[in-house]
């Protein structure tokens, strides 16, 4: 008999009729390394959730079906014995850390069992060993990078022994070097330590390496995607390989944005050292680089929210330093990398027109046009709703109409493509390829080398705060790969073959 | 200007037991407003200060602590001015500007509790981590599910800081002008930077709800500790000296009653 069993599971979320999953079927052997993929929004998250026991602790029964692992029915013990069964890693090892060092947070289990300290230090040890980590004992937790904050993560749940580890989407915030040392690391402790992995996740070029399990949820069903359906088209000069439009990439002459030798210091440390470069029309710029390298700061200085220790900034005809965030708002628009910090009102109507409406330009026009993009994006049904109850994709799809309503020469985007499928992503992609093409321009903060190669027209490429590299996307790849970033240089490209 | 919070360090302070130094707090904040010699008073103040400047020399640069200086002085100030009782020290000729026995000390006395009182607890934030106070207390025998309210606060409050700051500046790239605005549009941008705060803090307050049941709290009454500072000699001879100061200033105040 399977280890882990998913019979006719169904769940819906409490105060919703529309069943999150509905009569899923699964069946695992302990020791399987699996991976689960699937659309946004698909319901990943909640499989994931409900496998760890967490959707069992409503008053209300909302749920039918059965999730047995070993000899557990997880919706029959309490959630602080799930532990024995089940670790589950969340998709931002922030939200689930409780202390503030890495020793605390890994004996923070530990502790509760009652163990002996001496116990404790001896499993904290393991732990850490087994990912690699021994070196950030010592470490308070503010002080990790990404990826380090990942792998103290999955140490303290190690920590307790699980049958099961399970991890939602645990790469989605780091850069691609980080993003291949977990997958790698969680290869390892399958190997090591025998127990059950399962990985939700859309990034799947990386995990193929590992040989996993792979499954897709999709229309409530999880089905096993076979090696004919997955076709890795591998591209043996991956260097050369780029579109038609790079190749003529040939940059306006007029400049947006212009940074000249441009240092920020925060705290004790120096983030942006010398920063220089042009921002032309019509450019779509991939801002790339490690966590920590400095790409955000990049952004927040350009819109005049970090103030510059010495250089200068010049953003259109405004001289150096002399216009505020609120008054650039009307030339830049500016998404950051929460959705759920960027949404004030109570409508997603108010929203989206919230900018135009506090710089003076919405009109009978706007309001029509406003009215289109929500129909574009499929949210003409969720005009009156409060935007805190969109999921994260439409959250998304909100942000980027209220950023752009009002038609700004530039958009300045951290990140967006965090937790989103590769249709998805690539829909945003050719949306911003779009956006440039009527004479604006884009930079994208991003961690997707294959997309960057596919839609940007330049890459800027920060390491350790300086811009190593201001190229065309071509020649940028070329020369990642002489200078051995090779965890950012496109990777073959998947392909899902649906059926 | 820099927050009022701990500074990790090695000075004698910073080696003390957290709940030595918590102790103490209370006990020299009660022993404060028990003397009444204003000359005890001062010492202690001028000590407290000194200490201070040990463990921190930019002290002057800390948020709060220029106000809470001034504000001592004032007191000072405030009573040599109107406090017109007892014998005449300094006579100007100018009312306003004489100074008298009974207006220096209650002036020293007032000034002088208010002080010391600001630097030790200046002295017990710069030199202990709230995150070691948090687990010696329930080490003590606090319940651990209220101890880790001051510990799981202690995490969460930098970051809904930096959300805070987030969302702000996500309003400013939508062309709010926080400085431009009626008393009315500033009360709404308030409730509109308030929302998205508290919907993270929810949000963020759940999962961690849940992170911290998924990996067994509650299952016991109890808990154990893999930390097993215990007080040291240091703070044994620490106590023993604060025990003589303490006593010996008390016996001149008792001294001088009687």
């Amino acid at each position: 008999m399977a280890f882990l069993n998913i019979c006719d599971f169904s769940y819906s979320y409490p105060g919703f009729q529309n069943l999150a999953l509905e009569k899923i079927n699964l069946s695992l052997n302990q020791g399987d390394f699996v991976v689960i993929t699937g659309k946004s929004g698909c319901g990943k998250s909640t499989l994931g959730k409900a496998l760890a026991g967490f959707l069992f602790q409503e008053d209300e029964r909302n749920f039918s079906g059965k999730i047995i692992i070993g000899n557990s029915d997880m919706a029959e013990i309490p959630l602080y014995e799930a532990y024995e069964k089940v670790a589950y890693v969340q998709q931002n090892p922030e939200d689930q850390f409780c202390t503030l060092s890495v020793i605390d947070e890994i004996a923070f289990g530990l502790e509760n069992l009652c163990l002996n300290p001496q116990i404790i230090h001896k499993k904290i040890d393991q732990a850490l060993g087994i990912v690699n980590g021994s070196h950030l004992k010592d470490r308070k937790l503010s002080t990790l990078s990404g990826g380090e904050k990942q792998k103290v993560a999955i140490a303290s749940l190690l920590a307790l022994s699980p049958d099961v580890l399970i991890l939602d989407e645990p790469t989605s915030n780091l850069d691609p070097a980080s993003t291949r040392t977990i997958f790698t690391t969680l290869h390892q402790i399958r190997n090591i330590q025998g127990l059950t992995v399962i990985i939700f996740e859309h990034k799947l070029s990386q995990l193929l390496e590992l040989n996993p399990i792979l499954y897709e949820l999709k229309e409530n069903m999880i089905v096993p995607l076979k090696q004919q359906q997955v076709s890795v088209l591998r591209n043996s000069n991956k260097i050369n390989h780029c579109n038609e439009i790079q190749d003529e990439y040939q940059p306006s002459t007029e400049i947006l944005i212009n940074l000249n030798n441009v240092n920020i210091t925060l705290g004790n440390k120096h983030i942006l050292k010398n920063i220089r470069f042009s921002l032309h029309q019509g450019e779509f710029i991939a801002l790339m680089g490690a966590n920590g390298s400095g790409k955000s700061t990049l952004l927040l200085t350009i819109m005049g929210l970090l103030h510059q220790d010495s250089g200068s900034c010049v953003k259109f005809a405004y001289p150096n330093n002399q216009v505020s965030p609120s008054q650039l708002a009307k030339d830049i628009g500016f998404i950051f990398q929460n959705p759920d910090q960027q949404i004030f009102t109570q409508t997603v109507w108010d929203e989206i027109t919230f900018t135009c409406r506090n710089l003076g330009l919405f009109s009978d026009q706007t309001q029509v046009e406003a009215e289109q993009w929500l129909l574009k994006l499929g949210l003409e049904d969720r005009k009156d709703d409060h935007p805190q109850r969109l999921s994260y994709g439409e959250k998304r799809r909100v942000n980027l109409i209220s950023a752009i309503l009002h038609k700004p020469r530039v958009l300045l985007i951290d990140e967006m493509l965090v937790g989103q499928d590769s249709q998805n992503a690539e829909f945003w992609m050719k949306f911003m390829k779009d956006y440039t093409k009527f004479g604006n321009s884009v930079i994208l903060v991003n961690h997707h080398p294959d997309l960057t190669q596919a839609f940007c027209s330049r890459m800027l490429f920060l390491s350790d705060g300086e811009l190593i590299i201001d190229s065309p996307i071509p020649l940028a790849f070329k020369q990642l790969s002489e200078m051995g970033f090779n965890s950012f240089l496109p990777q073959p490209i998947l392909v899902e073959a649906h059926a | 200007m820099h927050k009022l919070r701990f500074l990790p360090g090695n000075s004698l302070a910073h080696r003390l037991y957290p709940l030595t130094k918590f102790l103490w707090l209370i006990i020299i904040s009660i022993i404060l407003f028990i003397l009444t010699d204003s000359r005890l008073i001062s010492i202690f103040a001028l000590v407290l200060i000194f200490v201070l400047l040990l463990i921190s020399h930019s002290i002057w640069h800390i948020r709060g602590f220029r106000l809470a200086f001034f504000t001592g002085v004032s007191l000072f100030i405030l009573y040599l001015i109107f406090d017109k009782s007892g014998e005449m020290l300094i006579s100007c000729g100018v009312n306003i500007f004489d100074v008298t026995q009974g207006g220096l000390d209650m002036g020293l006395r007032v000034s002088g509790r208010f002080l010391a009182i600001i630097f030790i607890s200046y002295i017990f934030i710069l030199t202990t981590d709230p995150n070691l106070l948090a687990y010696s207390l329930m080490k003590l025998g606090l319940p651990y599910r209220f101890g880790f309210m001051i510990v799981t606060a202690l995490r969460l409050a930098p970051i809904l800081e930096d959300e805070g700051r987030a969302i702000y500046n996500a309003q400013l790239v939508r062309g709010v002008h926080y400085d431009k605005q009626g008393l009315r549009k500033l009360i709404l941008l308030m409730q509109q930077f308030l929302s998205p705060l508290l919907f993270s803090a929810i949000r963020r307050a759940d999962k961690l709800v849940f992170s911290m049941e998924g990996r067994g709290f509650g299952r016991y009454a109890t808990r154990t500790f893999h930390d097993q500072t215990k007080p040291s000699k240091l703070d044994l001879i620490f106590t023993a000296g604060l025990i003589i100061v303490i006593t010996a200033c008390l016996y001149v105040e008792i001294g001088e009653i009687l």
